[in-house]
Order: structure tokens, then sequence, then C-alpha cells
């Protein structure tokens, strides 16, 4: 990574409390699921699988309310595969995060982690 | 939930085009086409009224030339479109049938048409319709089941106004329309298919480019494939742009000929334009495979029969700027999707006007000579892919359709109009959908106890530019200084494209929410291409093209005025090396508007139309002082005053008549 890429434009505005790789704490949720390490490919391949889960044309027969949620999950899953799938972008991502991680040991101040639902348990 | 027996019913997809339309459906595990009961496996999309009946499809156009004001067709260049949209009002005269706006705010357009002896005028959604209907027949007569839902496509660079008009006129048809399907999207469907059966699933990503040119649309989109998921990286195109463009080019040329050879217009004969055109037509399929080709049309009008050689190296001349104007679309939507162009590894050719070989030439030459993929049948590829998105959405169909996704993108920019006309972009364009963004505003002034929220849609900086979607207003926010409220908007667009605004107020909780595919009568905006790419070229071209378009109408009333004041003055007045020097002057212009004149701006028909005045000016000077030597002009009209008359002959001579005979008066 280079410096240009923290100043580079964001291919996508994400919102840095939702935690999108998997974590050490198992109780945090993980919208797509990987490492974070994973590769580009690694990225897509998740998406693309959980995408055939929760697209709403995937949904046919459910109930109304089971359709809205899905939708809802589809759109974080490509928040966070608009994140991650753009090199910048996943750099300036990381970068905060490992930010509010180090404010946390320095002042205690825990950052909020949220997101509407976990995949780790769909890619098992 | 699995319908019972005599309730089962099929999910068709029906490739709905300006020209020709085609139905499809998913059974036992492959695609059929559907052919019609002409045996075609594409219907026109013709609807006419005779004195006795309606015909639909083949039928309508076998009997064209002998009702050309009662064949309807090209609805799908009128759906969705304001009445006094520039394009709707160039293409009006074009149409045989009549064209009338409906005296309403939304100035919709209403084609009138002649049903047994009566006048009826129908909404291009209802046209649209009808052509559905067909569909859904033909296709019931396949099945021998009833259809009622069925996947619509449209041309990608649609917009909400014209996809809404398409999911109407499938609800008027009595169909349930499951999806509106992008065209370029449903025959990348047809393209993975073929390709996943020859050679198996690709499991590496693959990117494609669609070039989809049919009878009126024309649409590009870059896909990536991998493991049977289809994901719309971007799309481009023209709404107004295809075969019957190309088509006209050569009507044209013909009629500037036909003028030439004859001296006589044809234009206002609709039977013999009508049969000119159906030749044209035909040349240009035939200039596909040959290299030339003769339009031959026996007494074609005043009983001159019409014939010319056509060469393909006329043809690409007469349509070349269309051409070109198409690799733009290209260029644009590999820039938009982040790619190089030796990273697309298949261009996909779909639609009828592919078949030319120019097209295929340009296209080849874009992507430095890489070889075109043909192995899809470019008439029933959309067909194809739509019947597949069917049985995917209604959950019919085999496992492999059930594995495969189509992850497909909104082709415009949504935002709302801030502080100074701006336009704030909430979805940017070609955003994967269903999509949802929000984004805190705040009010403008102190004490405002409310704002108005206004949707607009399009790519330029300023909203008065961008097509204008709808309007609404939260009231009642709490009363404080500027800045202070925060009011959330969120915009939310479901699979068909369909946008729905809510505001809401984070203090008072207060909501306010419109779908916009539900807002009825909004303004309709309609070359999108145009905005695109003006958004990027400097601002005011609006002005500029719609001033072309405008000082075009303007010399063609003055010339039919010039003609009409040619016929008016008798010899008696006009010398006939005048009369002769003046409709010399009238047949250049027409052949100047013919040729020169399709690619002119308004300073070219501004200049012809002075130079014509200045024609007349002159002609009319001369008659004008010839006659204020009369002393009284209208005894020329009495009879027995023949003095008089010969007293203007004895005038030109050089002889003052009042110094002859008496005043009469």
């Amino acid at each position: 990574p280079t410096d240009d890429d923290f100043g580079a434009p964001k291919a996508h505005e994400f919102d840095r409390c939702i935690n999108y790789y998997k974590a050490t704490d198992p109780t945090v949720p993980t919208v797509l699921g990987i490492d974070e390490y994973a590769t580009q490919e690694e990225v897509k391949k998740a998406y693309k699988k959980l995408s055939l889960v929760y697209h709403p044309d995937k949904t046919a027969g459910m109930g109304a309310e089971q359709k809205e949620e899905y939708a809802a999950i589809f759109i974080e899953l490509k928040n966070a595969y608009l994140t991650l799938s753009d090199n910048p972008t996943r750099r300036q991502y990381d970068r905060e995060k490992d930010r509010d991680k180090a404010s946390f040991e320095i002042n205690g101040f825990k950052p909020k982690t949220r997101a509407h639902f976990d995949a780790s348990e769909v890619l098992k | 939930m699995s319908p019972s027996p005599e309730e089962k019913s099929y999910a068709v997809g029906i490739d709905l085009g300006t020209t020709y339309s085609c139905v499809g459906v998913y059974k036992d595990g492959e695609v059929q086409i559907i052919a019609n009961d002409q045996g075609n496996r594409t219907t026109l999309s013709y609807v006419a009224w005779t004195e006795q009946e309606r015909l639909l499809g083949d039928a309508a156009k076998n009997q064209v030339a002998s009702n050309p004001t009662n064949t309807v067709f090209d609805a799908k260049r009128l759906i969705g479109r304001r009445f006094d949209d520039p394009i709707v009002q160039a293409d009006l005269k074009l149409w045989p049938f009549k064209v009338v706006s409906d005296g309403s705010k939304d100035d919709k357009p209403l084609i009138e048409v002649f049903y047994q002896g009566v006048e009826k005028r129908f909404h291009p959604e209802e046209i649209s319709s009808m052509i559905l209907t067909k569909m859904k027949q033909t296709g019931e007569a396949y099945l021998g089941h009833r259809v009622r839902e069925a996947v619509i496509t449209v041309p990608a660079y649609f917009n909400d106004a014209q996809r809404q008009a398409t999911k109407d006129a499938g609800e008027i048809a009595g169909l349930r329309v499951l999806r509106i399907v992008n065209e370029p999207t449903a025959a990348a469907i047809a393209y993975g298919l073929d390709k996943s059966d020859k050679s198996g699933v690709a499991e590496k990503e693959t990117h494609i480019l669609v070039f989809d040119m049919g009878g009126g649309t024309f649409d590009v989109s870059v896909l990536a494939i991998q493991d049977s998921v289809f994901e719309v990286k971007a799309t481009a195109g023209d709404p107004h742009l295809g075969g019957e463009d190309f088509d006209n080019r050569i009507l044209s040329h013909c009629i500037a000929d036909f003028r030439r050879k004859h001296q006589s217009d044809p234009t206002r004969n609709q039977r013999a334009l009508r049969r000119l055109r159906t030749q044209c037509e035909r040349a240009k399929r035939l200039l596909s495979t040959q290299t030339s080709v003769t339009i031959e049309v026996d007494s074609l009008h005043e009983g001159n029969d019409f014939s010319i050689r056509l060469s393909r190296a006329k043809f690409e001349e007469l349509c070349i700027d269309y051409f070109k104007k198409a690799m733009e679309p290209v260029e644009q939507c590999l820039k938009d999707s982040n790619l190089p162009q030796k990273a697309i590894t298949d261009i996909v050719m779909v639609g009828g006007s592919t078949r030319i070989p120019k097209v295929q030439e340009l296209i080849k030459a874009f992507f430095n000579g890489k070889e075109l993929c043909k192995s899809i049948n470019p008439d029933e590829a959309v067909a194809y892919g739509a019947a597949v998105q069917a049985a995917i959405v209604s959950g019919q169909g085999s496992e492999d359709v059930q594995n495969m996704l189509l992850l497909d993108v909104a082709p415009l920019s949504l935002g709302i109009e801030t502080a100074g006309g701006m336009m704030q972009v909430l979805i940017e364009r070609n955003s994967t959908v269903p999509t949802s963004k929000s984004q805190d505003f705040t009010t403008f002034e102190d004490y405002q106890d409310h704002v108005d929220i206004s949707v607009y849609e399009g790519e330029r900086a300023m909203v008065k530019d961008n097509n204008f979607l709808g309007k609404f207003t939260l009231k009642d926010i709490p009363k404080s200084l500027r800045g202070v409220p925060k009011i959330q908007v969120t915009f939310t667009i479901d699979t068909n494209g369909i946008l729905q605004v809510r505001a809401e107020d984070a203090k008072s909780q207060k909501r306010s929410e419109i779908q916009i595919a539900n807002e009825k009568g909004r303004l309709t905006q309609n070359d999108i291409q145009k905005m695109l790419q003006e958004a990027e070229k400097y601002k005011g071209e609006d002005e500029i093209s719609k001033g072309d378009m405008l000082a075009k109408e303007e010399l063609k009333v003055y010339m039919q005025r010039f003609e009409k004041g040619i016929q008016d003055l008798d010899d008696t007045k006009l010398q006939r090396e005048d009369r002769e020097r003046l409709e010399g002057k009238l047949a250049d212009a027409y052949k100047w508007l013919e040729n020169d004149g399709l690619k002119a701006g308004k300073p070219e028909f501004d200049g012809k139309q002075k130079e014509l005045q200045a024609v007349m000016n002159t002609v009319m000077l001369k008659i004008n002082r010839s006659q204020t030597e009369f002393w009284d002009q209208q005894v020329v009209h009495h009879e027995g005053e023949k003095t008089i008359d010969k007293g203007g002959f004895i005038l030109h001579c050089g002889v003052d008549i009042r110094d002859l005979i008496e005043d009469p008066q």
C-alpha cells in the first residue's frame, strides 16, 4: 500500500462500525465472514455465494417479512463487497479499524461493532 | 405451495421490441422460443385497425400499405415520454399514424386511429399491452395452459418512467410482471448458458461486453460472469438509436432522388411513403449480405415509377454518424466498469442491427480486431434470457437454473435538489440493485417548519438539467435555527428499479415518503445518453440541440410559406424568370434539407432561411414597386375593367396608366 491509497477517493462510503471480517472474538458478528487477509478472489467468492442466498430473486415463496429482512441483508453484503473489492477503500477501512482498536488499548474506549446478520453460519 | 394441475401456469419471458417481439418459456430443463400462429419465432410489434377488426402482429403489417394511417407501430418509442418531447416531435413527422397530446398537464401522447368509422385514442401503454397480449396468447397456444406471469425486458437505458410504463402495459395485458429485466443482461444469460453447456461452468471470472442494437434502441453492458453469477458492472446506451433510424436515412435519400428525377414530392402521400419504407427496410437487410441492391417501387407517386441502386458503401455513408455515435457508449461503459479493454474476453452481439457489416467492423476495430461472439441468435437471445430469468424468479426450473443469479444495476444516478438548484446524488449510477442509501440534510432558513424534497435522476450537476421524478413535503419540523434540524433522506431501489424515497426528521420522528414509480404524471426526460455526454461536455448544450431542432422547424415552416407564396402570385405579378428563380431556390433548399440539413445546426438553418428570405424580398420588392404604380390593384379582378389590366401591360412598357383613363371612383 502506498500513501496515495489513503487519500484516494473511496469507491464506497463505509460505516467502520460494521465488521466485515471474521473476528478472533466469536461473539462479534461479521458480514462477509472472510479472513482479514483474504484475497480479492476470496472476497468476490464470499459475496457471490452469499448473494445466491440473500438476493431478492432467491426469496420467491417466502413471507413478506422474511423477504424484506433478506433484502436488507443483501444490501449490507453489497456494501461490504463495495468496500473490500476496491483496494484503496479497503486499506482505508482497515486503517480506521486499526485506529479504533489502538484507541481501545490506550484509553479503554470500546468501539461499537454492529451488523444485521452474521455470515459465518451460512458459509460453513 | 404447488398449484393444482388445472391451475398450473407458466411464467414466460417476453422481449418487447420496437419492431419485433419474441416470447420464450423455460420448460423441462430448456428454453423454448415459441413460434406464433404464422409460424414465425418473432412477431412484428404492429397493431392495426380495419373497418372490421383489430389486427395484431404480422397480420397488421401485411395490410399496412392499404391502411397506413390506422396501422400503429413504434409504440416503444413513445412509451413513457411526453408529447412535447423533441424526440417524439421528430418521430411524429415520420409516422403515418396520428399522434396527439392528451391536453393534460402531463402532456401524454395519444395515438389516434379510426376503427369502424369511429375515432379512437390509445395510450402507448395500451398499444404495447396489445402486443403483449398477442405474445401471451402465443405462449398459451403452445403450452396449453394459462400464462399469468411474465418477465418483460426493456433497454438498459430506459429511464424510470419508461420502465414503469412498460410494467403498466404488462398489467393492462393481464400479466403479473415478475420483473423488468434489462435487455443486454437477458442476452448475457443466453450467452452464459450457451457457454456453460459447451465448456462447463467457468470457475474463473470472465468479463463480457454485450452490444445490443435493435430496431429502435441501443444498449451496451459490461458483465462479470463467475460460477453462474452474472454481475452487471456498467451499462450505457442510447434509448433512440437503431435500425429504424437507418431506414429513415435510406428513405430520405430515396425521396430526395425521386424529387430530383420527377420534380414531385411524395412526402404527403402516406401510402407511397409506406411502400417506399418497406422497400428501404428490405434493402437495408439485403445490404448486410450483398454489396448492392435495387430499391424498386412501381407507380410510387403520381404514376411515376421509382428505382434506385443503393450500394453498401452509400448506405454506410448515409448512416456513418449513427454508427460512430454507437461507439461512444462502448467507451463510456468500459470507463465506468474500470476495466481495461483487454479484460473483455468476449463481445456478444445482440439485436438485428448488429448484422450490419460496418457496425461489426467498427466494434472489431475498437477492440483491436478481436473476434465477435456470434454463437447466439441475435433475434432470440433476449427472450431466451428473459425466459430463464422468469424461471429463476418464479422458483420454477431445474437446479442449475436455480443456482443462477443476476445482479443488475440502476442505469442513472438518483438524488435530490439542494440549495441553489444543485443535485445531491444519493445513489450513483451503475449501483447494484436492490440498494439503499441514507444521507442527513438540514434546513436552509431559520424557523423553517417544512422542507420540500424534489427527486431527480441524471448525471448533471444542476437539477434543471436532470429529469424530475417527484416531489414531496416533510411538514411540522420543530422550529429552530437553520442548520439545526437533522432530516434523514433514504433512497431505496428494489430489483425492478422502482425507487422509494423516505424523509424523517430525527427529533420529531415525523416521516414522509413517496414511491416514485406510483407518481403518475411526472415529467419524463428523454435523451439520457445526451445527458450523460453533456455532463462531461459543457453546459447549455441542451439549449443548442433544442435550438437546432427549432431552427429546422422554423425553416421548414418558412419553406412551406414560400412555396405557397409562389403559387399565390399569378403570372401578371410574377414574371416567369423570377418564378423560375424562386422555384429553383426552393428546390435547392429542399435538397439541402434532405442531405446536409440532417447534420446541420442552428446557424446553418438560420442562414438558409435568410438566404431564401433575401431572394423572396428582392422579388417582392420588384412586384410591389410595380404595384404601387397601379393606382388600384383590386380592379384587376373586376370584369369590364380590362383596360386596367391592359394598362398594367402598358405600364410595363413605361407608360403611366393614369394618363390614359379616368379614376373609376
